[in-house]
C-alpha cells in the first residue's frame, strides 16, 4: 500500500464518520484524475465537469458501502468509468469525436512548449482505441496497478500491461516524439 | 531480449510494476547496447512530462456545493422518514406509499437519493430535530382527518423552506381530540430574495448573463436561499460587471445577484446589514452603532431630506447623510413612499417570532455559540417591539460605497424616527 492510499484510507474513514472536510480533501486530491478521464472520454470540458460532479456525488452517497478491500482510487476509477459509460448510453453525450486523422501533423521541430505538448497529448489520448485509453487512464491518471485495473476492466493484468504499452507507443508516434528522438 | 519485450518492461517499470532482479538486469543490459530502447526511455519520460488534464478553477467548489445539497437532501429524507414513522405510530395505520419526494419535490430537487447508513452516525442535533418534527407531524395528523400524511409532508416542506410553518400548527387539545386548525399567521411582507456578502446586501436578479468560464471565484457564502437548509455556495465575480456577484447553486446553475442600491445626489449607496442572515425572507438589520443616547437605548434620528428617488432619509443626530443614512423599514427600492404604507407591523412581528423559532431550533440542534447569539438577537427584537407598541423594527440602512460603516448607526424603531420630530414617511 502506498503512502497515497494510506492517506486516502484515513480520509475515507473520516468522511464515513461525517467529516465533510475530509471528504473535501479526498475530492480535491482526486478531482484531476476524474476530470481528466471524463475529458479524454468525451473530449468536451463541460461534459467532463458534469461527470466529475456526478461522480463525487455518487461517491459521497455510496461511501458507506465502500468496504476498503480495494484502494479508494480503484473504487473511484470504477465509478468514474461507469458514470461516463452511463452518460454515453443515455445518449445525451457524445463520446470523444477525435479521429487520428484530425490530429495535427507530426511536428518535426522544437516540441518544447509544455502547453502545446499537453494539448496535443490530450487530443492524441482521445484518439486512442477505447480499451487502450481506459487502461492508460487507469494507470496514468488514477495510479492503479495492472492487477487492480484488470479487475475493473475485466481483463488479466497482462492484458492491461499490453494495452498501456500499446497506448504509449501510439502516443509517441502521434506526438512525433519518435521523430524528435531520431532527429 | 527482443526490443518489444524490453520496451514493454520499461513501460511497466514506469508504472511501478516490480521487475524481478534478473529481468531488470536483462533490460538494463539490453538498453546499454540498443539505441532504440534507450530512445524509448526518453520518449516515455517526455510523455510523462506532458502532464495530465487539470480540473478548471471553480469546479471543486461547484462539486462541494452539490455534495452539500446531497447531504441536506439525505437529512431531509431522514426527517421525513421519522415523521412518517411517527404519523404511522399515531394513527396505527400503515404508511401510505405516495409520500415519497413530498419534501424534496417542493424544494425543486431531484428524485430522492438513498440515505447511507453512515450518514446518520454521530448526528445528535439531527436526531433532536427529527424528534421535534415528528411531534409536529403527530399534531398535524390529529388535526387533519384525511390525507394526514400528505398534510404532514406539507408542514415539513414549509418548515424546510424556512417559512412560518411552525406557527400554523395548532396545539393539541388536552383530550387529544380533533380541533380546528389555527389560521396561519399573517404572512410577512414580501421581502426580496436577499443574500449577504462582505457586509453588503444583494438581491437576486431576474436573469443571469454570465457563464462559468467568465467568472472568477471569490469565496464561499453560507446561505439556505429559499430552502431552509444552509449550504456553502461558491461566490464568483465577473470582471465585466464588478458590482454583481454570481452564486453557483446546488446542481450547478449560476444565479446573479445585484447590490441593493439607492442614489443620493448621484452617489450610490449599498444596503448594509448589521446582523448576518442566511436565508431569504429576512429584513436586514441596522449595523451596530455608537453608544445610544436616548432613554430607551436608541440613538435619535432626524430626517435629512430625501434620496434621489424622493424617499425620506434619516441620519443620527449630528451626523450627515454623506456617510450613510437610514430609510423607514419596508421601503421598497423601486417604489418610493409606497412601501411604507404597505408595510405590515403585525406581519413584521410574526416574522420575527418565526425567526426566534428557527434560531431556537438551530441552537438546540447545533449547540453552538453562534446559534445562541442568533436567539438572543431575535429575542431582543421581539422585546423591543413590545416596549414600543406598533413599532416595526428592522429598518434598513444604506452606506456609502466603499466607506467605513462601523459606528454609523445603531438600532432604532420607526416610532423613534417619528418622535424625533423629523416627520416619518
Amino acid at each position: 500500500m502506498t503512502a497515497a492510499t494510506t492517506d486516502d484510507a484515513t480520509l475515507v474513514e473520516l468522511a464515513r464518520g461525517g467529516d465533510r472536510e475530509a471528504f473535501e480533501r479526498l475530492m480535491r486530491e482526486h478531482l484531476d484524475a476524474v476530470y481528466g478521464h471524463a475529458l479524454r472520454f468525451f473530449g468536451d470540458t463541460a461534459t467532463a465537469e458534469d461527470v466529475a460532479q456526478e461522480v463525487f456525488v455518487k461517491v459521497y452517497r455510496s461511501l458507506g458501502d465502500f468496504d476498503g478491500r480495494a484502494a479508494f482510487s480503484t473504487w473511484l476509477y470504477r465509478i468514474t468509468r461507469n458514470v461516463c459509460l452511463d452518460m454515453f448510453r443515455r445518449g445525451k453525450r457524445q463520446a470523444s469525436p477525435v479521429d487520428p486523422v484530425d490530429l495535427p501533423e507530426t511536428p518535426s521541430g522544437d516540441h518544447a512548449s509544455a502547453v502545446v505538448a499537453s494539448i496535443d497529448l490530450e487530443r492524441a489520448v482521445s484518439a486512442l482505441p477505447p480499451e487502450d485509453r481506459d487502461a492508460f487512464n487507469a494507470i496514468a491518471l488514477f495510479g492503479l496497478s495492472y492487477a487492480d485495473a484488470g479487475t475493473v476492466l475485466g481483463v488479466p493484468a497482462g492484458t492491461v500491461k499490453s494495452r498501456v504499452f500499446r497506448a504509449r507507443r501510439s502516443l509517441v508516434v502521434a506526438l512525433g516524439l519518435d521523430a524528435k528522438a531520431g532527429a | 531480449m527482443e526490443c518489444r519485450e524490453a520496451q514493454e518492461l520499461l513501460s511497466a517499470a514506469q508504472d511501478r510494476e516490480a521487475l524481478h532482479d534478473t529481468t531488470a538486469a536483462s533490460v538494463a543490459a539490453h538498453c546499454r547496447t540498443c539505441p532504440d530502447c534507450t530512445t524509448f526511455v526518453a520518449q516515455l519520460n517526455a510523455l510523462r512530462e506532458a502532464g495530465a488534464p487539470r480540473a478548471p478553477l471553480g469546479l471543486a467548489e461547484r462539486i462541494s456545493a452539490a455534495v452539500s445539497l446531497e447531504a441536506d437532501r439525505a437529512e431531509l429524507e431522514q426527517i421525513e422518514a421519522a415523521a412518517i414513522a411517527a404519523a404511522t405510530a399515531a394513527t396505527g395505520r400503515d404508511t401510505p406509499a405516495a409520500v415519497d419526494g413530498s419534501v424534496v419535490g417542493r424544494l425543486g430537487l431531484d428524485a430522492p437519493a438513498k440515505v447511507p447508513a453512515w450518514l446518520t452516525r454521530g448526528r445528535l442535533w439531527f436526531a433532536t430535530t427529527a424528534v421535534a418534527v415528528a411531534a409536529l407531524v403527530m399534531v398535524g395528523v390529529v388535526v387533519v382527518r384525511t390525507g394526514e400524511v400528505q398534510k404532514a409532508s406539507d408542514l415539513l416542506a414549509e418548515r424546510a423552506a424556512g417559512s412560518a410553518g411552525l406557527s400554523t400548527v395548532a396545539p393539541p387539545t388536552a383530550s387529544g381530540g380533533s380541533v380546528a386548525q389555527t389560521p396561519p399567521a399573517a404572512a410577512p411582507s414580501r421581502i426580496p430574495d436577499y443574500v449577504l456578502w462582505t457586509g453588503g446586501v444583494f438581491s437576486a436578479a431576474q436573469s443571469t448573463d454570465a457563464t462559468a468560464s467568465q467568472l472568477t471565484p471569490a469565496g464561499t457564502m453560507r446561505s439556505a436561499l429559499n430552502t431552509g437548509l444552509v449550504q456553502a455556495l461558491p461566490v464568483m465575480t465577473s470582471s465585466s460587471d464588478p458590482r454583481a456577484i454570481f452564486l453557483t447553486l446546488p446542481g450547478g446553475a449560476i444565479e446573479r445577484f445585484d447590490p441593493v442600491l439607492r442614489q443620493r445626489k448621484g452617489t450610490s449607496f449599498q444596503l448594509q446589514a448589521g446582523v448576518e442572515f442566511q436565508r431569504y425572507g429576512v429584513w436586514p438589520q441596522l449595523p451596530p452603532g455608537p453608544t445610544p443616547t436616548s432613554a430607551d437605548g436608541s440613538p435619535a434620528f432626524v430626517q435629512s431630506g430625501t434620496d434621489d428617488a424622493g424617499v425620506a432619509i434619516y441620519v443620527r443626530v449630528g451626523d450627515t447623510p454623506e456617510r450613510g443614512f437610514a430609510v423607514a423599514p419596508g421601503t421598497a427600492v423601486a417604489a418610493p413612499g409606497a412601501a411604507d404604507a404597505a408595510f405590515d407591523a403585525a406581519a413584521a412581528v410574526a416574522a420575527a417570532v418565526a425567526a426566534v423559532g428557527d434560531a431556537t431550533d438551530a441552537a438546540a440542534g447545533a449547540g453552538t455559540a453562534g446559534a445562541g447569539e442568533a436567539v438572543a438577537t431575535a429575542a431582543g427584537f421581539v422585546a423591543g417591539a413590545a416596549v414600543v407598541a406598533g413599532a416595526e423594527a428592522v429598518p434598513t440602512v444604506f452606506t456609502v460605497d466603499g466607506a467605513p460603516t462601523t459606528g454609523a448607526f445603531a438600532t432604532t424603531e420607526r416610532s423613534r424616527l417619528t418622535q424625533s420630530g423629523a416627520g416619518g414617511p
